[in-house]
C-alpha cells in the first residue's frame, strides 16, 4: 500500500507549537493547551522548564529539529484500510522547535531521543561510497590472512 | 424558588454534544532536506524488502530516483500536543539515507551466486516491489560494482555475486562506522549503561578493548541490513569475539576463593540438613502420634495405636542433649498445645476424614 505525501507549496503558515509529553494519551482530540498547560510552564534558573500533567512533574527544554531536516506534521483523513489504494497524506503544518518533556528527569544527553538522533549521522556514514581502490587493497590484505582458504570462496 | 428536581421528575435537558469529528490521523515526521529540494515534487511512502528484518519495511521515495529509509523513534508512553490538539501517536518518523547496494545485495545473493544475470532478470515475476527497486533505483554499475563482477556481452550487462568483494566492502564500511562512533563519543561496551556515568579507567586496562567494542557495535549496525549468514561471516572476518563477562586477574582470584568458600558452606549445609532430617523424623513421629490420639476417630492409617501419655513424653526423652536447636523446645510446646487441643477436640471428626477415599 503506497502512501503519497503531498507536500505542495509551503505557505507562510505560523509554525506549530509542539510538546513531546512523556505520557500516553489514548484519545485524539481538541483541548485548550494554552489554558491548561502552557500557562503553568515555569523556567528555572538553569534554563530547564517545569510543568506538570495530572500532578506528575515534568522537566523540559526547547529542542530544534535536527539540522538538515525539516519537521512536519502530516495528516491523513482516512484510516488505514486493507484495500491497496494509494491514499494521500497532507502537510498539516511545520515546526522548527518543539518542547521536549521528561517525566521528573532533567533532559540530558542520556535521553533516548538524543541517542536516536545519533543514528542519523551514522546512517550517513554508512552510505558514503567506497572507492574501488580501497576494495582492492582490502582484498589483497585478505589474501595474506586467509591464505589457503581462498579456493573455497 | 426553583422546583426541586427529584428522580420522578424529568432530567434537565442537557446541551446536545456536537458530534465529534473523525479524528485526523496525525504523524510527526522529520524529512531530510535532500528530498525537499523541489518544492512541487511529491514523495511516496513505499514498502521494500529489508534484508536485516526479513520483511517489507517502509521507505520514502522521490519519483524513481531517490530512496531513503524511514525509521521510527517509538518510546513507550509518549504523545504530542500539537497547538490545541492531542495526537496520541507519540512516534517520530525520520528519513535516513540508505545504501541501495545493501538492499540489492540480498537479491543478488539469492539469484546471482551461480550464474550472471542481467538486472531485469533478477527477482521473481510477482514481486513487484523488488522488481521496481532493481529496475528503477539500482543504477547498475554504480551500485553493484562493489559487490558483483560485471560482465559485458553483446551490449547487455550481467552481474554475478562476488563474495570476496562483498566482504571487503562490508569490512571497509564497518570500520568507517566504528570510527564515526568513536568520534561521536557513543558509549558502548560492557560498562555503557548510562550516558550520565563514565567508567573510570582501571590500572592496566588496554584501549584495544574499547576499540573492539566500537567495532562490535559498528558490525551490529551494518548487520542490521544484512542477511544473518552474511552477518556471521562478517563477524568472523573482522575477528570480533563474542561478548564475555569482564574477567580481570583480580576477579578470577576472587571467584576461585568464592568457589572454595562455597564448598565449605555446602558442607555446612549438608550437616545442617542431616540434623534437620533427624529432627523432621522426630516431628513426623509426633504427628503420627497426634493422629492416633483421641483427636482422630476415623484415621486412614491406623497402624500405630499407641496410648497418649507414654508417647508424648518419649520424643522429648529421645532427643540428644547435644542438639541445641529451638525445635525440641517447639516440640514440647506443641505437645502441650496438642494436649490441650486433643482434650477440647475429643469427639469431633478430624479434617483428614473429609479427604478419605470413598
Amino acid at each position: 500500500m503506497n502512501v503519497s505525501l503531498k507536500l505542495g507549496r509551503n505557505t507562510a503558515n505560523k509554525p506549530l507549537e509542539l510538546h513531546f509529553l512523556p505520557a500516553k494519551i489514548f484519545e485524539d482530540g481538541t483541548t485548550d493547551v494554552d489554558n491548561y498547560f502552557n500557562s503553568y510552564t515555569r523556567k528555572g534558573l538553569d534554563g530547564i522548564l517545569t510543568n506538570a500533567v495530572r500532578g506528575f512533574p515534568l522537566k523540559g527544554e526547547i529542542l530544534k529539529s535536527p539540522s538538515n531536516y525539516r519537521a512536519f506534521v502530516l495528516q491523513s483523513s482516512e484510516k488505514h484500510s486493507e484495500a491497496k489504494v494509494i491514499h494521500n497524506m497532507y502537510i498539516s503544518g511545520k515546526f522548527d522547535n518543539f518542547t521536549y518533556w521528561n517525566y521528573d528527569k532533567v533532559p540530558s544527553k542520556a535521553d533516548t531521543y538524543k541517542q536516536a538522533l545519533q543514528m542519523l549521522d551514522i546512517s550517513k556514514e554508512l552510505c558514503a561510497p567506497v572507492l574501488d581502490s580501497e576494495i582492492l587493497i582490502e582484498i589483497d590484505g585478505m589474501g595474506l590472512v586467509i591464505g589457503g582458504q581462498e579456493n573455497t570462496i | 424558588m426553583s422546583k426541586k428536581t427529584t428522580r420522578s421528575s424529568k432530567p434537565a435537558e442537557t446541551k446536545p454534544i456536537p458530534a465529534a469529528k473523525a479524528p485526523a490521523l496525525r504523524k510527526v515526521m522529520f524529512i531530510s532536506d535532500e528530498l525537499l529540494q523541489d518544492e512541487e515534487n511529491e514523495l511516496t511512502l513505499e514498502y521494500f524488502y529489508h534484508p536485516g528484518k526479513g520483511k517489507p519495511v517502509l521507505f520514502i521515495t522521490k519519483g524513481n530516483t531517490e530512496l531513503m529509509e524511514v525509521i521510527e523513534f517509538a518510546e513507550q508512553r509518549r504523545c504530542w500536543l500539537i497547538n490545541n490538539d492531542v495526537c496520541s501517536d507519540g512516534r517520530i518518523f525520520m528519513t535516513t539515507p540508505i545504501d541501495i547496494t545493501l538492499l540489492a545485495l540480498h537479491h543478488l545473493r539469492l539469484h546471482c551466486t551461480e550464474k550472471a544475470l542481467a538486472l531485469e532478470d533478477i527477482g521473481k515475476a510477482d514481486d513487484k516491489s523488488t522488481l521496481r527497486l532493481l529496475r528503477e533505483f539500482v543504477r547498475g554499475e554504480e551500485h553493484l560494482r562493489c559487490v558483483a563482477d560485471i560482465k559485458n556481452a553483446s551490449g547487455m550487462v550481467f552481474y554475478k555475486y562476488n563474495p570476496k568483494k562483498t566482504m571487503a566492502w562490508l569490512a571497509i564500511k564497518t570500520r568507517r562506522v566504528a570510527q564515526k562512533l568513536q568520534s561521536i563519543g557513543t558509549h558502548c561496551g560492557q560498562s555503557a549503561v548510562s550516558q550520565n556515568y563514565v567508567r573510570g579507567e582501571l590500572e592496566g586496562e588496554s584501549k584495544e578493548e574499547t576499540e573492539m567494542d566500537y567495532l562490535r557495535m559498528a558490525c551490529d549496525i551494518v548487520g542490521n541490513y544484512l542477511d544473518l549468514d552474511l552477518y556471521e561471516d562478517l563477524k568472523k572476518y573482522l575477528n570480533i569475539a563474542d561478548e564475555t563477562p569482564i574477567m580481570t586477574s583480580t576477579t578470577k582470584k576472587e571467584e576461585k576463593a568464592k568457589g572454595e568458600n562455597k564448598r565449605k558452606s555446602l558442607q555446612q549445609l549438608n550437616s545442617n540438613n542431616s540434623k534437620k532430617v533427624k529432627l523432621d523424623e522426630k516431628t513426623k513421629n509426633a504427628a503420627e502420634k497426634l493422629k492416633s490420639s483421641g483427636l482422630v476417630e476415623d484415621s486412614p492409617t491406623s497402624d500405630t495405636n499407641k496410648p497418649n501419655s507414654s508417647e508424648e513424653t518419649s520424643p522429648v526423652s529421645t532427643m540428644s542433649p547435644n542438639v541445641l536447636t529451638p525445635s525440641p523446645i517447639k516440640e514440647r510446646n506443641l505437645t502441650a498445645k496438642e494436649k490441650a487441643l486433643a482434650k477440647s477436640a475429643k469427639g469431633t471428626k478430624s479434617i483428614a476424614s473429609f479427604f478419605t477415599k470413598k
